[in-house]
């Protein structure tokens, strides 16, 4: 065993173990003491469980072999590399091991269809956050464009498949009309948050690709646009919530699964989207010609210019494609939370945070973040609830992990230095 | 052209005849900022060979063959290749006309697989398939790291990467910018056998180097460089014996 096995090794451990072991401190008073060894060794046994999980996927995911076994004639930059891998993947499963304990926290001390509430508000909270950052992360990382109109075009997303399925009410009569009305207000959302997309990477951010400041105002300014016309046309106030039931009150798409819980069906299907959406861009960006383009042009866009590719071209499709996702979020999203002028600002907000955690540049550290920061959140703010009666702290631990990470690992948990 | 400022000396007339030239930079003026770096720079490079531009850091070598890619501003002349016009053109498009370019610090895409930095060179598919045994028989040690990630390349094995992808497209011109640098010599040597493969495979070749010794033994042409102008140009053969002209423009040989 070299040095650096060991010290991946202390690393991870130690990340798992002592952030852990605080959040356990501060548990235990509170702790149901006929409950108390059984939580001991439930903790332990899951500590010890997450160990092993996380000691294969560091064998089989993360080039650690070649470190560890590395020869004498292996050469020194080939080592230096698979070892920033191997921290990079430690990092993430670092933050992961810290959702891990808190989720075991949690089931700890509540009942389980409580647990299965913050959860699955968790899971969906991440994949709504993703969907605003996954444009965000790709178009920041390829063109240095921060689009602050993304909030915005979620917003818009929204009100667009509100518009057309409240106006297909009369499809409301069988299940597979209720789920083709929200089918079609989704498309067109989506369609339209892409052209809106293109548009504004035509008109407003090429002309000003030397000026970032400039960018950033007219995102910003557009965003705020956006939000007047939304209120010019539906006022401020928000709109009620969009009806899943049949006419008849039969109810299919809000219940089922999970019965004797108030766990919606329609969560499920917001996560099972962003699930899709998150591994179909995975897919696009390792498998497709456009993927390989993108991945290289967020390191070196004059280069892959330099090789006959119109990068101009690539930049207007990946925007256009960052627009129309956050715009399927907003659509997506109405199910449960219904429109308001401002329902993308607080997605925006979060999305920037889980951007700079996951690393710049970085989409599966987009994606992870996401997901950890949305179950995080959820269930400190549930904590926050039950100790303080104050919800709210919640969207707050999304900044407290923000300025957590900035100091420990400025580059974010999967960014590279530049 | 009209400021009185061209001080092109040959040693020889270019023997090649005029028609026979791929690349004719022509007066060009270009800026980097508010800096005027290139001060009316005009050569010729002759088809089917190997041309240098030589000259000391910072002269403007980099600089020309940015300008000729389509990377830097140039605001005045032009720049024939292939008769057409390709000054002021945007680099992609300069590119798929068959202009090849391995930059300084050889700009491989760390995060993507030796693979895949080969595969978005292709210009049409299929071109990797074609050219694939042609690249692997010049640099045999890309065989071994095709999976690989190209941020762990060695830098030798990253100037071979750069070199390889530029030759992925029938390139009819490649721009070559210092493969010598930072390099041990023996992977020197095995750069010189590559190019000099290149060159007898009928594929132009313009190079900045700054090794002389590499650049003497590669070359049939060359153009000096100097304070952002081509102040001399001729063949290599005469270059060679004239240790006065190295020594001045060049320092040391």
């Amino acid at each position: 065993m070299t040095k650096e096995l060991v010290a991946l090794l202390v690393l991870y451990y130690g990340i798992t173990t002592i952030s852990g072991g605080l959040i356990f401190a501060w548990r235990f008073p509170q702790l149901n003491r006929d409950s108390l060894a059984g939580a001991f060794i439930g903790f332990g046994a899951a500590l010890l469980g997450f160990g092993v999980i996380g000691l294969l996927a560091l064998w089989y995911l993360t080039p650690i072999k070649q470190i560890a076994f590395a020869g004498v004639g292996e050469l020194n930059e080939e080592r230096k590399g698979a070892y920033k891998i191997a921290n990079n993947v430690l990092w993430g499963m670092g933050a992961f091991a810290f959702m891990w304990i808190l989720l075991f926290l949690l089931a700890l001390n509540t009942e389980p269809s409580r647990f299965l509430i913050v959860v699955a508000g968790g899971l969906y909270e991440g994949m709504l956050i993703f969907l605003v950052a996954a444009g965000l992360s790709i178009i920041f990382g390829l063109m240095d464009v921060l689009n602050l109109a993304q909030g915005a075009t979620f917003t818009i997303g929204a009100y667009i498949t509100w518009a057309i399925y409240t106006g297909l009410d009369d499809w409301r009569t069988t299940t597979a009309g209720v789920a083709l009305a929200l089918l079609l207000g989704l498309v067109i959302a989506t369609l339209s948050g892409g052209v809106l997309g293109f548009v504004v990477e035509r008109a407003l951010i090429r002309p000003t690709y030397s000026r970032p400041f400039f960018q950033i105002v007219l995102t910003f300014g557009l965003a705020e646009v956006i939000r007047r016309i939304i209120i010019a046309q539906y006022g401020t106030e928000g709109r009620s919530n969009i009806n899943l039931r049949l006419k008849d009150g039969t109810d299919t798409f809000l219940t089922g699964l999970f019965p004797g819980t108030s766990i919606q069906n329609y969560w499920l299907f917001m996560i099972l989207m962003g699930l899709i959406m998150m591994f179909g861009v995975q897919y696009l960006l390792q498998n497709t010609r456009i993927g390989i383009i993108i991945r290289a042009g967020v390191q070196d866009s004059e280069m892959v210019e330099a090789l006959g590719i119109n990068v101009r071209l690539i930049f207007t499709l990946v925007f256009a494609l960052g627009s129309a996702v956050a715009a399927l979020g907003g659509g997506v999203a109405i199910g449960f939370l219904p429109p308001t002028p401002v329902l993308g600002d607080a997605f925006l907000l979060q999305a920037i945070a889980v951007v700079i955690v996951g690393g710049l540049g970085s989409y599966s550290g987009t994606a992870i973040a996401a997901m950890v920061i949305g179950i995080t959140g959820r269930i400190i703010g549930h904590f926050a609830f039950v100790e303080f009666n104050a919800e709210a702290l919640g969207s707050s631990a999304v900044l407290l992990i923000l300025i957590l990470v900035l100091y420990v690992k400025p580059t974010g948990l999967f960014g590279q230095a530049h | 052209m009209d400021d009185g400022q061209i001080i092109i000396k040959s040693h020889v007339e270019p023997t090649s005849p005029e028609g026979n030239y791929i690349l004719q930079v022509e007066g060009i003026h270009t800026y980097i900022g508010q800096f005027h770096i290139l001060e009316n720079v005009s050569f010729q490079v002759p088809e089917n060979s190997i041309t240098v531009l030589l000259g000391r850091n910072g002269a403007g070598k980099t600089t020309t063959l940015r300008s000729i890619m389509g990377l830097a501003n140039v605001r005045e002349g032009n720049i024939v290749f292939n008769n057409e016009n390709i000054a002021r053109r945007r680099p992609y498009h300069i590119a798929s006309l068959g202009i090849g370019y391995v930059p300084e610090h050889r700009a491989i895409f760390r995060d993507l697989t030796v693979e895949e930095n080969l595969r978005i060179a292709e210009r049409k598919r299929g071109d990797l398939a074609n050219r694939l045994g042609f690249i692997l028989d010049l640099f045999p040690d890309l065989k071994r790291l095709y999976k690989l990630g190209g941020g762990r390349l060695s830098g030798g094995q990253q100037q071979m990467l750069a070199i390889a992808r530029a030759l992925v497209p029938e390139n009819r011109l490649l721009l070559i910018d210092e493969p010598s640098e930072g390099l041990a010599p023996v992977i020197i040597e095995a750069m010189i056998h590559a190019i000099q493969q290149l060159s007898a495979n009928s594929t132009t070749v313009l190079l900045v180097e700054q090794n002389f010794r590499m650049a003497s033994q590669l070359a049939e042409d060359y153009v000096i460089i100097e304070e952002g102008q081509a102040v001399l140009s001729g063949k290599m053969a005469d270059l060679v014996k004239d240790t006065a002209t190295i020594h001045r423009y060049l320092g040391a040989a």
